[in-house]
């Protein structure tokens, strides 16, 4: 990793359009600028081929100018004719496919041996093939590579089962379509030799636990058919790729993580948005310094791309590019947005613009942190801090490629994390990136699969599948009706396709279409997940599609569509959304007199209440709009700090300053403990309540902490002593929970003390969205703010036994 | 065992306790109990002790787990309004290309129960049926599973009557019954059955009233076709359960309605195949969709055969129908015949493909210029011109000068 320089050292000048900007910027806006960094070019690490290497292969990479290879594809060729499985890790464009192309294609036209591919998505997919169709054509070699997804039509099919020497699929496809039917894909099955997962990053938390089951399944059914393939496997950089490989494939895996591949010069900027009121601690937005920063950067010509944190924060900035950028509707456009939601046309043609550098800047969501290839940009600007060091850097990746110098942003937001890296940078620049955490044992998850795998191959006794004990799960399902035990054997009986019924990526099933209706007719416009149609699709929710404005006029919740109209709406709809926990069972307890910290099982339901109308430009809220929808309701693991009634009744007057202690230190403490977890604050969700649901907290219309029923009446009256309880829960953010509460529990001390230090350390006066969130309009009233009520909850928090008390 | 249950009920089970909706969570009390009281009622039911299934059921036993059950019926009887013994004459050439007309004894009729309609390998076939016609009889064996490790010698057995040879005839097979055969042998590890030829019959009756009727379902098809009605038959969807609950429970007291409704579905088989031969051999006569048999037999390169199934039902053809008729007869030279149909689609409907036709043979076969240039001035007229029509205007024009003149006031005004 490169020098980290003191904020005031200018750039050394070079006549790059790139440092031209630099420069620029540091010019006007050298207060933003906190700091910067420099990561030098490298010149690559060659190879020779091979020895072995077959001659077609050879002259084809010949024609390709490939003369040489990176010494990371020389490793991969090395090790997988080992006989290892083997984990390359290795940034974007450093000519990973080769990694497995090669050993692949060997294998292909010398042993007629098979191999699939997987990628998380398919567009990733036809990237994939069409690379091995043009090694095809320059070899002449006849080697068959086919996608098999949801788009392969009925007739190819069964073409691809029988003859498809590389077979292109993904997880879900896998899943769903060729396990239940492995029979048809016997010989496939027989003579697979290589599976190669790209993307490995990609599968961690539940899909990461969901795809280590569907490998636990796969091995299976080769072993079957008598084959054991060999993994090769790709990775963004992330802490563990190793260990995730390992536990991904149950096996041990080989990683290379040395790149062969030459990179130019890469600079980084850290930027804090200017302080416009010094009094509340408010920064201007990261949008508008986004904005000006890739002006100055299209002006000078270069490719840019934006990654925003939010598919909204998209449609916002898109809208306001646009405005500047492609005000004369006769011209080609230079601004387009890309995002999940999407449909795949549109998403497809916004990559081949950014292949053929006709469009000049993309701003995206974390859809393209993946490998989809969009050719090469300039300059990269973070609208705000992406949550993990792994996230950033492989975004920050996406500018820069082989000889020329490129430039990174990141803008901070007013989110604490934001200002904790923006103002401490070196804590970024020496943090290693995050690990990447799976947990194919997680009760569920793991019992869908063994649902599955018992519809493909009846289970014998004696046979493993995971880590819990398998005959426990057979006699389960056989209670359920879904097995038949007959001797040592217990085989499907239901009238049932398992597969179906299990999403790999959630718990909760089915995808919201979007249907334009303007005019009569019915156009299907968009997609959207199951987690976020309750926050996106709401009746009178502006949807925007590349900043185009559309009102959702009917929400079919059972049918899964949204209908919308066009709209020339000024505003956009942000939902407003409450939480309800109840706890179910206490596993762990620390306890000490008017306090505790506990860890158990909650039953948490979230409630969409209503939305907000956010005026463009302007940012002023101009109304409000009711929701009725159902309750989003999940079972998971949680970690809870609670104090007495008595205890707070002697350091605050009313309860609503008590309350506002606790909505500020849950703010501060969700942000430490998402840091302390090495994971993204979207994976925990916080609530302040108490624990038989009957009341939790929010904020009243006069910014001020108070006690609510679920219905969202005051319960002020309705709350009696014995029930006035508060807790402050962090909970995991998925249904079972995927592991995270027990290393939070084991934190519990550092959480509260670092949230403390982060509040105290906050240079605002009264409270900010730096430390203990925006939702709190923060009084001017000096002894009982927002900030000091929370520093007076963290305290009483923390006061425990010395010999308990431990600060990291 | 009773750690993991309870995990696992406490993520699932508890839910609905946990929110305090008592309804709810007495609904799901009400459903156990139910469950159970079902579950007792099953057990105290007729039962038959499994040792004796054969001579309940009228069977014998090939191994532990499978029970054969063999029946012979005379041909001389009905199925519905149909005489079985019209089998020993039905031409099978004309559902199989390359079939010698006379190939009746290599007919196996084959139908299966299976535990579940979604396929993939865990779905099970538990009821396997297979009918053969052999010196005037009608040979009907129902291979019945009575656990699971009595499919080995279940296909063991069938495969004695599926081979090389065999015609398979089938509703619905090539979909669904032979794609899991195959599946369930593959997942036994023996060699899956080898099929040469196979008669969907779900297909040609499909061929023959897909447009004429609401549903092709084989209880729709024998009622509408064979006059057959079934009287207290199991229905379909009942079958998985009714096995289900004897292999789990014992309970075997609706086996006997299992295996008659599954009889009916293989002796059908066979009256089907005799009576959609007559309508093959006369759609007309049959209401049947001439057309669409006739576009079988085109895609299957026996023009022939079209050709006489068009003939026979002209007088009830649609357009697309006396089309393809008109084509068949311009193949082979047959022009009077072609252009009568044209002309007379023409005239009638303006039918702009029947147009065009008459002006292609008028300008190439007959090198009549004027009348090919007539025709293409009637297809112009109702349309705006296409490129092909107006290449084609300037083709005849320069072919026949006197037209020149027509042309030239045609283009202006179409423009």
């Amino acid at each position: 990793m490169g020098q980290l320089h003191p904020r005031k050292q200018t750039p050394p000048q070079a006549p790059s359009a790139v440092e031209s900007v630099i420069a620029q910027l540091a010019g006007e806006s050298a207060d933003c600028i906190t700091s910067t960094l420099e990561i030098p070019a490298t010149s690559g690490a060659y190879s020779p081929f091979p020895a072995g290497l077959d001659e077609r292969l050879l002259a084809a990479l010949r024609l390709r100018g490939i003369d040489q290879l990176y010494s990371h594809q020389a490793e991969a060729w090395r090790l997988v004719h080992e006989g290892r499985h083997v984990v390359v890790v290795t940034p974007t464009a450093s000519g990973k496919t080769l990694c497995y192309n090669l050993p692949v294609m060997q294998a292909v036209i010398r042993d007629s041996a098979k191999a699939l591919y997987l990628f998380p998505t398919k567009a990733l997919s036809q990237d994939q093939v069409a690379e091995v169709l043009e090694l095809n054509r320059l070899s002449g070699l006849q080697i068959k590579a086919h996608t098999f997804d949801g788009d392969t039509p009925g007739d190819a099919r069964k073409a691809v089962r029988l003859h498809g020497d590389i077979v292109v699929s993904n997880p879900d496809m896998l899943h769903q379509g060729i396990l239940p039917h492995h029979t048809k894909w016997a010989q496939f099955f027989q003579s697979l030799r290589y599976v190669v997962i790209d993307e490995l990053h990609i599968y961690r938390g539940v899909f990461g636990s969901h795809m280590a089951n569907t490998v636990r399944r796969l091995l299976r059914i080769c072993r079957f058919y008598g084959s054991n393939p060999q993994f090769i496997l790709c990775s963004a950089t992330i802490a563990n790729p190793q260990e995730l490989a390992s536990r991904l494939i149950g096996q041990q895996v080989a990683a290379i993580s040395r790149s062969g591949a030459p990179r130019g010069r890469k600079h980084l900027l850290f930027w804090n948005p200017p302080v416009v009121n010094a009094d509340l601690g408010i920064r201007a937005s990261a949008r508008s310094q986004s904005n000006r920063i890739i002006k100055r950067a299209m002006r000078q010509g270069l490719k840019c791309i934006v990654f925003a944190q939010t598919r909204l924060a998209v449609e916002v900035i898109t809208k306001y590019l646009k405005d500047y950028f492609d005000k004369d509707p006769r011209k080609p456009e230079r601004v387009r947005a890309y995002r999940g939601g999407y449909l795949p046309g549109e998403r497809r043609g916004t990559e081949q613009q950014l292949r053929s550098g006709t469009l000049d800047c993309v701003v995206t969501t974390s859809a393209l942190e993946l490998g989809v290839d969009i050719g090469a940009l300039d300059v990269c600007v973070l609208n705000g801090y992406p949550g993990t060091v792994a996230a950033t850097w492989q975004r920050l990746g996406r500018a820069g490629r082989r000889h020329r110098p490129s430039l990174g942003v990141l803008v901070a937001s007013s989110q604490p994390l934001d200002q904790f890296i923006v103002r401490a940078p070196e804590f970024f620049c020496d943090a290693s990136p995050e690990s990447a955490h799976i947990d194919p044992d997680q009760l569920l998850i793991l019992l869908d699969h063994v649902r599955c795998a018992a519809f493909e191959l009846p289970f014998t006794r004696g046979e493993s599948f995971g880590g819990e004990h398998l005959e426990d799960f057979l006699d389960y399902l056989q209670e359920e009706g879904l097995l038949h035990r007959e001797g040592d054997t217990w085989h499907w009986m239901a009238d049932a396709y398992p597969a179906n019924a299990v999403s790999l990526r959630s718990v909760a099933n089915g995808n919201f279409v979007v249907i334009d209706i303007s005019g009569g007719g019915q156009t299907v416009i968009a997609e959207v997940d199951y987690g976020s149609a309750a926050l996106t699709l709401y009746e009178g929710a502006i949807y925007m599609i590349q900043a185009q404005p559309w009102q959702v006029e009917r929400l079919d919740w059972e049918g899964r569509k949204a209908f919308v109209t066009r709209t020339r709406a000024d505003y956009y709809t942000d939902a407003i959304d409450y939480t309800r926990l109840k706890i179910l069972d206490r596993f762990d307890a620390d306890s000490q007199p008017g306090r505790s910290t506990v860890r158990g099982e909650v039953h948490v339901v979230r409630r969409v209440s209503g939305y907000k109308k956010i005026r463009y430009y302007s940012h002023e809220n101009i109304g409000y709009g009711k929701v009725e929808l159902p309750d989003h309701e999940m079972h998971t693991t949680a970690v809870w700090w609670q104090l007495d009634a008595p205890l707070l009744d002697q350091h605050f007057t009313h309860r609503w300053q008590a309350l506002d202690g606790f909505l500020g230190a849950a703010y501060a403490m969700h942000h430490i403990a998402a840091l302390l977890l090495m994971s993204e604050t979207h994976d925990l969700g916080r609530a302040v309540g108490n624990g038989d649901a009957t009341w939790f907290a929010t904020v009243d219309s006069n910014g001020r902490g108070s006690l609510r029923s679920f219905d969202g009446d005051t319960a002020d009256s309705t709350v009696t002593d014995s029930h006035f309880v508060p807790a402050l829960f962090l909970y995991d953010n998925y249904p079972g929970g995927v592991g995270l509460s027990a290393p939070l529990y084991d934190f519990r001390h550092q959480v509260v003390e670092r949230a403390r230090q982060l509040v105290q350390g906050c240079a605002c006066l009264h409270g900010c969205p730096a430390c203990v969130g925006p939702i709190l309009h923060s009084s001017r009233d000096a002894d009982q703010n927002a900030k000091q009520a929370a520093l007076l909850i963290l305290s009483l928090l923390q006061q425990q036994k010395e010999t308990d008390y431990v600060i990291n | 065992m009773s750690s993991i249950r309870n995990r696992l009920h406490n993520l699932q089970g508890n839910n609905t306790a946990a929110t305090g909706l008592v309804t709810a969570d007495s609904a799901g009390l009400r459903q156990r109990i139910q469950r159970i009281a079902q579950r007792a009622r099953l057990i105290n039911g007729p039962r038959v002790r499994n040792k004796a299934l054969d001579q309940f059921l009228g069977g014998q036993w090939l191994s532990e787990y499978c029970l054969l059950i063999e029946r012979r019926l005379p041909l001389g009887r009905l199925h519905g309004d149909v005489q079985l013994k019209d089998i020993q004459s039905v031409d099978l050439s004309l559902f199989a290309e390359d079939l010698p007309p006379a190939a009746i004894e290599r007919l196996v009729f084959m139908d299966t129960e299976t535990s579940g309609l979604s396929g993939g390998s865990g779905t099970l076939v538990f009821l396997l049926g297979l009918g053969r016609v052999e010196a005037g009889e009608f040979i009907l064996r129902q291979y019945l599973l009575t656990g699971y490790a009595g499919e080995s010698t279940l296909y063991q057995h069938a495969a004695a009557w599926l081979d090389e040879d065999s015609i398979l005839v089938s509703f619905n097979g090539k979909s669904f019954d032979l794609p899991l055969l195959e599946t369930r042998q593959r997942l036994l590890r023996l060699v899956p059955t080898a099929i040469k030829t196979h008669i969907d019959l779900l297909h040609h009756t499909r061929r023959a009233y897909a447009l004429r009727w609401r549903d092709c379902s084989l209880k729709s098809t024998e009622r509408k076709l064979l006059a057959f009605n079934r009287h207290d038959d199991l229905p379909s969807a009942e079958a998985p359960r009714v096995w289900q609950e004897f292999v789990r429970f014992g309970n075997s007291s609706r086996l006997s309605a299992l295996l008659q409704h599954h009889y009916w579905d293989v002796l059908s088989l066979l009256a089907l195949l005799v009576r959609l031969h007559a309508v093959f051999n006369d759609p007309q006569r049959h209401n049947a969709n001439a057309h669409a048999i006739a576009r079988y037999y085109v895609k299957g390169k026996r023009g022939d055969l079209a050709l006489e199934k068009l003939q026979g039902s002209q007088a009830v053809l649609d357009v697309a129908g006396k089309l393809e008729l008109a084509r068949l007869y311009r193949a082979r030279g047959q022009w009077p015949k072609a252009i009568a149909i044209w002309q007379e689609l023409a005239d009638t409907q303006g039918c702009q493909t029947s147009l065009e036709n008459l002006a292609k043979y008028h300008e190439h076969v007959a090198k009549d210029y004027d009348r090919a240039m007539e025709f293409t001035k009637r297809m112009q007229l109702q349309h705006s011109p296409s490129i092909g029509v107006q290449q084609r205007m300037q083709r005849l024009s320069r072919k026949n000068v006197s037209s020149w003149n027509d042309l030239k006031l045609l283009l202006s005004a179409s423009a």
